[in-house]
């Protein structure tokens, strides 16, 4: 009996939903057929069989599952398939919720009040006491008076990830102020002279690119309390949001990466955002994320760690102030507040530090690869 | 749909102040979002696909113009 896991499609998500199911229980199925398809917040992807073999799912569609869940068991005999379902199977979470303890004040309530076993049954408690069951029916009645809406499914998703990152990473966030006077400069000639509309996102996924090497922990993932696990190369998340919902492509900067060649590979994405015309390998997992909030005067964001990742930068707008010169004359400069959230099981707050004044120098001096040669 | 009005609705500007000269440098609400926006209504209404070599070039309405001549989808 082989499993057939969900892998993880895009970085946001931890759960997915069940689109479809193509097979039959006990259907013969061929290795790289495709048996479901999932959803997420962003996508739908195909799941395809790893092995040759008769099917058995353990979700319905319509189920939610989550990231390395198993999802159907592949047997390579008929006989293998027959056998397995003979054998007594654990009780399903609806049996194991009739198991509850209802107190004698709460079973005078529920008489009183005529509340069914399934109404009970939803409170999925072990032991259920009279102010469950004056909760539920203050919920009900909430519900009747149409106060009660229901979350959109990409915030029960987003909800999710959000949920694991602070159940599961002790995060820290460090914040600097970098003088951003000149790439403004910079940006705006360069978008000039070659057609390239481009911005902090761009700039940032190029420098992050430059510090791989000597920040190679920023870009690690937390195995346990005593290892992590290096990346091969900066995988970059960043945010996109065109108005058509918010995306996190990623770029895979396996090779020395430019202004210029970072530039057309988001512009493809924004255009994709438009028509979530994505495919699976654009929002494939990063080693460190960008949360771009292009919003006007948001001065700054505290992002989550997305799992498997150790550090996220956030960038806003950038800031117009007044400034002294050496010579304490009053200029106007331009200002970016650069947020950078991190693992604190896997760097540490001195390193953090040095990590961001890296990014803030290479923005300030305008010191990263602009184009080829 | 006309290339001015294409221009009017994906820069949210009224199509009479449209002239070749017209570009991000003169019109404030050219942005890099509204930019997106003009690129994905011209692929749509001319039934092409510019590459971002070609987008590149465009620094003005004049050259959105010599750009879709060039393709052959534009005449003046």
């Amino acid at each position: 009996m082989r499993e057939i896991k969900v892998p993880q499609i895009n970085a946001n998500d931890t759960t997915y939903t069940v689109n479809e199911i193509y097979f039959q229980n006990g259907e013969l199925v061929h290795k790289q057929d495709i048996i479901a398809s999932v959803s997420s917040s962003k996508i739908i992807n195909d799941i395809e069989s790893e092995f040759d073999g008769f099917i058995y799912f353990l979700k319905n569609s319509y189920d939610e599952i989550n990231i390395g869940e198993i999802l159907a068991y592949c047997f390579d005999t008929k006989e293998e398939y027959d056998k397995y379902l003979l054998t007594p199977k654990e009780k399903t979470k609806q049996e194991l919720n009739k198991d509850y303890i209802l107190t004698k004040p709460a079973q005078k309530f529920a008489k009183e009040n005529n509340i069914s076993e399934e109404q009970i049954l939803s409170l999925n408690k072990k032991i259920i006491k009279t102010q469950d069951l004056q909760n539920l029916i203050s919920n009900t009645l909430n519900k009747e008076n149409n106060s009660f809406k229901k979350l959109s499914f990409n915030q029960i998703q987003s909800a999710n990830a959000v949920i694991q990152s602070h159940k599961e990473i002790p995060q820290a966030f460090h914040l600097i102020k970098t003088d951003c006077t000149k790439c403004e400069e910079f940006l705006k000639e360069y978008s000039e002279k070659t057609g390239i509309i481009t911005g902090y996102s761009e700039v940032i996924t190029v420098v992050l690119s430059e510090l791989f090497n000597d920040f190679p922990q920023f870009f690690s993932r937390y195995v346990n309390e005593n290892e992590i696990e290096y990346a091969p190369y900066p995988i970059i998340g960043t945010t996109t949001d065109t108005g058509f919902g918010l995306f996190m492509p990623t770029v895979k900067c396996k090779n020395k990466m430019t202004l210029e060649k970072v530039s057309e590979i988001m512009f493809d994405y924004k255009m994709k955002s438009m028509d979530n015309s994505f495919e699976a390998d654009d929002l494939a997992p990063g080693n460190i994320s960008i949360s771009y909030n292009p919003k006007k005067n948001i001065v700054s964001v505290v992002p989550i760690v997305f799992p498997n990742q150790s550090a996220m930068v956030s960038v806003c707008s950038p800031v117009k102030e007044l400034s002294f010169d050496n010579d304490k004359n009053i200029l106007e400069k331009s200002f970016l507040y650069l947020g950078l959230a991190f693992d604190h099981r896997v760097i540490n707050g001195f390193c953090a530090m040095e990590f961001l004044s890296e990014i803030s120098e290479k923005i300030e001096n305008v010191d990263f690869a602009i184009t080829e040669g | 749909m006309k290339l001015k009005e294409i221009i009017a609705n994906a820069l949210k500007i009224d199509k009479n102040i449209i002239t070749d000269e017209t570009s991000p440098k003169n019109c404030e609400s050219w942005t890099s979002l509204n930019h997106l926006i003009l690129i994905k209504e011209i692929n749509k209404n001319y039934n092409i696909k510019l590459s971002f070599a070609e987008i590149k070039t465009i620094k003005n309405v004049s050259d959105i113009k010599n750009l879709l001549k060039s393709k052959g989808v534009y005449n003046e």
